[in-house]
């Protein structure tokens, strides 16, 4: 069973996050994206504890999905 | 796991040399490694000074020299010495082509010899070119084990993972450190090329290091680093230079107690680096660089003494095998403030690059 903490009372703080990182477009269809970036993820961290930071990597995929539509039902063509 | 993330690293490195080193190319292209392919034709060869008996002679090809060759003067001779007869009595059959004087034209070499993207443990400006694999597997005297695998992307940044055999912990206060094993981590650099922007400009790049959480001496330690370094070459001679920006922390697993670096101040975090490459035969480096390294000591009886960064010394040589393959051995002072040389390590480390995935994806400068 999830417990609520109420020893201290529910507030909604504000923080910052950045990123820093590169795009390489490898392809028409495919992209490479690399980055370090700090995250709050608790109240009271700085971005100088640099042990909470991140690295990050992923990519996109872009598919032509109009063109696939219209190759193979016919719609999306104008 | 050690042995485990030994034998992973080792394979890795086995299939880096398995598919970039050594391997031909499939295609026909030139290997960096390879020799370049002969200019002389089949009919050049033998008939400049003394033609052997039946052997076809011929005029100098038309492409030697700087004008381009027409490429049906061959077809052409054959259908004249066919009209005329010339060919058969020369002996050869007249109904079959002679051979051809044309050349394959030769491709650019798809990989040159790279500058290494690290000195013997300072990182350097250099960055991977795009799609370029580098594999490293080092080992000392002290039974450490490191290396690294890592990728260029889009000649502005590279992506690795590795252990590093320079962080240590000293687990009692009469013991000498021992090296934290396998510290496992996380790199990410961006930066740009010499003279890139414009020219005299030194390379630059910035990186960022973090590890993943490594137990030991019932300590749960982690570790990241913040790293600005720029890069400038001399003719045969290389210079690195700058600042290290470290984090750390340690937490006792039984009692949970944490003790964070970035707690002690930031002027113990930040430290500058440096490192000299100079090149005084043709493939053979000297290499001297100073780093610095987080030393964690659980018993220590002050947070400052808990985690500080405590300076690495080492100097060696670095010898490229071929385009791909280097290998380097040196000297490592864990900790020149304590000038103690029995702790120095000698080590060896073999490096390869692959050009395999940047040839399958067809990336060029």
């Amino acid at each position: 069973m999830f417990i609520v903490d109420e020893s201290d009372a529910a507030s909604i703080g504000q923080g910052f996050t950045g990123r820093l990182g590169l795009r390489w477009r490898l392809h028409p269809l495919l992209s490479l994206d690399a980055s370090a970036g700090y995250l709050a993820k608790e109240p009271g961290v700085t971005p100088s504890e640099i042990l909470q930071w991140d690295i990050r990597f992923g990519g996109e995929i872009f598919i032509p999905w109009g063109q696939l539509a219209c190759q193979s039902i016919s719609v999306f063509c104008q | 796991m050690n042995k485990h993330l030994v034998v992973a690293t080792i394979l890795s490195t086995l299939a880096l040399a398995e598919g970039g080193a050594w391997a031909q190319p499939e295609d026909g292209a030139q290997d960096a490694g390879a020799v370049p392919p002969t200019t002389l034709s089949p009919m050049r060869a033998p008939s400049q000074d003394a033609p052997a008996e039946g052997t076809p002679t011929t005029e100098p090809d038309e492409h030697v020299g700087d004008e381009p060759a027409d490429p049906y003067a061959n077809l052409t001779r054959h259908a004249q010495e066919l009209k005329s007869g010339e060919g058969e009595a020369q002996g050869r059959d007249p109904y079959v082509a002679p051979p051809t004087t044309e050349h394959a034209p030769a491709k650019a070499p798809a990989f040159k010899r790279m500058k290494a993207p690290q000195l013997l443990a300072v990182p350097t400006a250099r960055l991977l070119p795009a799609a370029i694999v580098h594999g490293t597997t080092s080992l000392d005297t002290g039974g450490s084990f490191g290396g690294s695998l890592r990728v260029g992307l889009g000649d502005v940044g590279e992506f690795g993972i590795e252990t590093s055999p320079r962080i240590r912990m000293q687990s009692r206060a009469d013991n000498n450190p021992e090296t934290v094993q396998p510290l496992v981590l996380a790199s990410f650099r961006m930066g740009v090329g010499e003279d890139r922007p414009f020219e005299h400009q030194p390379a630059l790049a910035l990186g960022f290091r973090k590890s993943f959480s490594r137990e030991q001496a019932s300590s749960d330690i982690r570790v990241a680093s913040i790293d600005l370094v720029a890069s400038k070459t001399f003719g045969k001679t290389s210079l690195h230079a700058g600042g290290v920006f470290w984090d750390a922390s340690m937490t006792d697993v039984n009692t949970e107690e944490e003790v964070l670096l970035h707690d002690t101040g930031t002027k113990r975090q930040i430290r500058p680096f440096g490192g000299i490459e100079a090149e005084p035969i043709e493939n053979a480096q000297l290499l001297v660089d100073l780093y610095w390294v987080p030393l964690f000591s659980p018993f220590a009886t002050s947070d400052k003494d808990a985690i500080k960064l405590r300076p690495t010394l080492s100097w060696g040589i670095r010898y490229h095998l071929s385009e791909k393959v280097s290998f380097e051995s040196g000297v490592r002072v864990p900790d020149i403030g304590e000038a103690n040389l029995l702790d120095a390590q000698i080590f060896g480390q073999l490096s390869i690059a692959s050009d395999k995935i940047r040839r399958a994806l067809g990336v060029s400068k």
